[in-house]
């Protein structure tokens, strides 16, 4: 499979708004999970926000007034950052934006809101069409909204789409926000941690949400260090709201992709897992691993450092994994103490340093889907 | 490898038809919860898990069994994928659920309702009624694309893992619904032709 270089990428979470804080705060196993009380209920929970006074420089900076929403001011701030490292140029017919998220502009649905009136914002395409618009680019962005493996599916596709040889660059960028609307969806689920979230810890007992954006830029020509090189997912057919207790689908994807990424399962040396720390998720990571053979490769979670992004999920975590594999470490799993699942696999609790030729990166979703993406380093 | 188009369904508020043949008629302008209802008697279902579904995921339900009822499909579960094009996403689920929880005299959240505000709910309900263990993939985009379902079709179908994707548009608002499916299989040809891009622009405008 032809590999599809990374050229630039930007991480904007609970933890900072560059990936050099980014990357101080995870090789100090530092999390960005707060206790906040938000919503009608107004309970405590950890979450990992934004820090939006803060952004608001970085927004005015780069003229995005108020006819803009906050979500896309966000997702156009990381792809701005990822674009300057990557030095492209965002307005070429030869570039596709892609864009990953499960709720874009849902705060819209308030008739309270400012832009409420802009009726057709509220739909993802048009959202997706103000953000590239930004950019000048001639073409129809793209939207992914596949729950929570939209990321890795964008990147996946964002890849695909440069082999096809149908453009030069793609500009994938995910994101997703903290709104009423999702988090009283998720505390309904009773899928939320009192405390911060501790993936496939012994004490886990549901996920932390966050909000985030962040960008991966990729090129088929101007060569780079870390490519991605082949993905997959497969559908459990089994549970609409819960993982297969047999890691089905989660098992399919990764054998799906190794093949088409011409490689073998033994040459994985880190592993990303989706690690949400709820029972169900990382009880079924688990056992996929070891249906795999993976069990003794190392594996971490991000979750603990910024909580479960959403539609920024696959795509911070692969600009993570990307960063770990260059400086070849293996990243800490932030709030993991002791190991909570039925069967033995290798969770980091600290950063530690390894060669790093190959990793994996692990979404799952609601809907029963699960993805896997192949990255390589050279 | 030869792809070809082996089924295709529409559903719309005036009609139901497979291959082209009109099954139900909505002579007496049904509103869609009724139409769905409807609809699924006409096929003979028996599907208890199909009452507790929202709008959409019930529209592309009955798609999928209007394309696969009488088809007896070989493949692996995990060969057959589902991709889904849609411009509304779920917003009229996610209308629905917002109302629940704007009023803090009037706050029902519902976890059965919360988990139909994504727009792929659909094909995991597919992927389960029909035991699809393959891709899936959802796109929101303006409008019908014959060439981005094809592009991605073309690209799962080429590499070699997926044998046999059902393609999906499907769009849910408050007065208007429409779903319209193909069914793409590895070498089976028959009448409904090849798998083309322009092949799919046709089969969607022409009926």
């Amino acid at each position: 499979m032809q590999e599809i270089y990374l050229i630039g990428e930007s991480m904007i979470s609970a933890l900072g708004s560059s990936l050099e804080i980014h990357q101080e705060k995870i090789t100090q196993n530092s999390s960005g999970l707060q206790i906040h009380s938000l919503g009608i209920s107004e309970t405590e929970l950890p979450l990992g926000l934004l820090n939006w006074a803060l952004l608001e420089n970085d927004f005015q900076a780069l003229k995005l007034n108020e006819t803009y929403s906050r979500f896309e001011k966000l997702m156009v701030l990381a792809a701005q950052q990822a674009v300057a490292k990557a030095g492209i140029d965002p307005s070429s017919p030869n570039c596709i934006f892609i864009i990953s998220t499960t709720k874009g502009n849902i705060e819209l649905l308030d008739p309270k809101h400012p832009l409420h009136d802009q009726s057709s914002r509220i739909h993802l395409w048009s959202s997706a069409q103000q953000i590239s618009r930004y950019f000048n680019n001639p073409n129809e962005p793209m939207v992914i909204s596949n729950a929570c493996v939209s990321g890795v599916m964008a990147l996946n596709w964002g890849a695909e789409l440069l082999r096809m040889k149908k453009y030069e660059t793609a500009i994938v960028i995910g994101g997703d926000i903290i709104s009423h609307f999702v988090l009283s969806g998720f505390q309904s689920f009773k899928s939320l941690s009192a405390k911060a979230c501790k993936p496939f810890d012994r004490e886990r007992d549901g996920l932390s949400l966050g909000e985030a954006s962040a960008c991966i830029v990729f090129s088929r020509t101007q060569l780079a260090d870390i490519a991605l090189l082949a993905g997959a997912s497969h559908n459990d057919a089994n549970h609409i709201s819960g993982p297969s207790r047999t890691a089905e689908g989660m098992y399919y994807a990764v054998k799906d992709a190794i093949s088409y990424a011409e490689i073998d399962l033994n040459q994985i040396d880190s592993i990303s897992a989706h690690g949400t720390a709820t029972p169900y998720n990382d009880e079924m990571e688990a056992i996929g691993l070891q249906r795999l053979g993976l069990q003794n490769v190392p594996t971490h979670s991000l979750k603990g450092f910024w909580g479960h992004t959403l539609g920024a999920a696959g795509i911070i975590e692969s600009a993570a994994l990307a960063w770990s594999m260059r400086v070849n470490a293996l990243l800490p799993t932030c709030g993991f103490k002791e190991l909570g699942v039925s069967v033995p696999i290798e969770i980091s609790d600290t950063i530690s340093y390894k060669p790093i030729h190959y990793a994996l990166k692990l979404a799952s979703g609601f809907s029963g889907i699960n993805s896997a993406l192949i990255f390589k380093k050279s | 490898m030869d792809h070809y188009i082996t089924a295709f369904g529409r559903i719309n508020s005036t009609q139901a038809s497979r291959n082209g043949k009109r099954f139900w008629s909505n002579q007496e302008g049904l509103k869609l919860a009724d139409s769905l209802k409807a609809i699924y008697k006409i096929l003979g279902m028996n599907y208890l898990k199909f009452f507790k579904m929202d709008e959409m995921s019930k529209l592309g339900v009955l798609g999928a069994e209007i394309l696969l009822k009488d088809l007896n499909l070989t493949y692996q579960a995990h060969e057959i994928g589902i991709l889904m094009l849609t411009s509304e996403s779920s917003l009229f689920t996610d209308q629905k659920y917002f109302e629940t929880i704007s009023d803090s005299q009037n706050y029902f959240p519902s976890p059965s309702l919360f988990v139909y505000t994504l727009p792929n709910i659909v094909m995991g309900e597919i992927a389960i009624k029909n035991n699809l263990k393959g891709e899936n993939i959802c796109f929101v985009q303006d409008q019908f694309k014959s060439h981005l379902l094809f592009d991605y079709a073309n690209y799962l179908l080429t590499r070699g893992s997926q044998k046999a994707l059902l393609l999906a548009f499907i769009d849910v608002t408050k007065n208007d619904y429409e779903c319209f499916m193909i069914l793409i299989e590895n070498n089976i040809k028959n009448n409904f032709g090849s798998f083309t891009s322009s092949r799919i622009e046709e089969l969607y405008c022409n009926e």
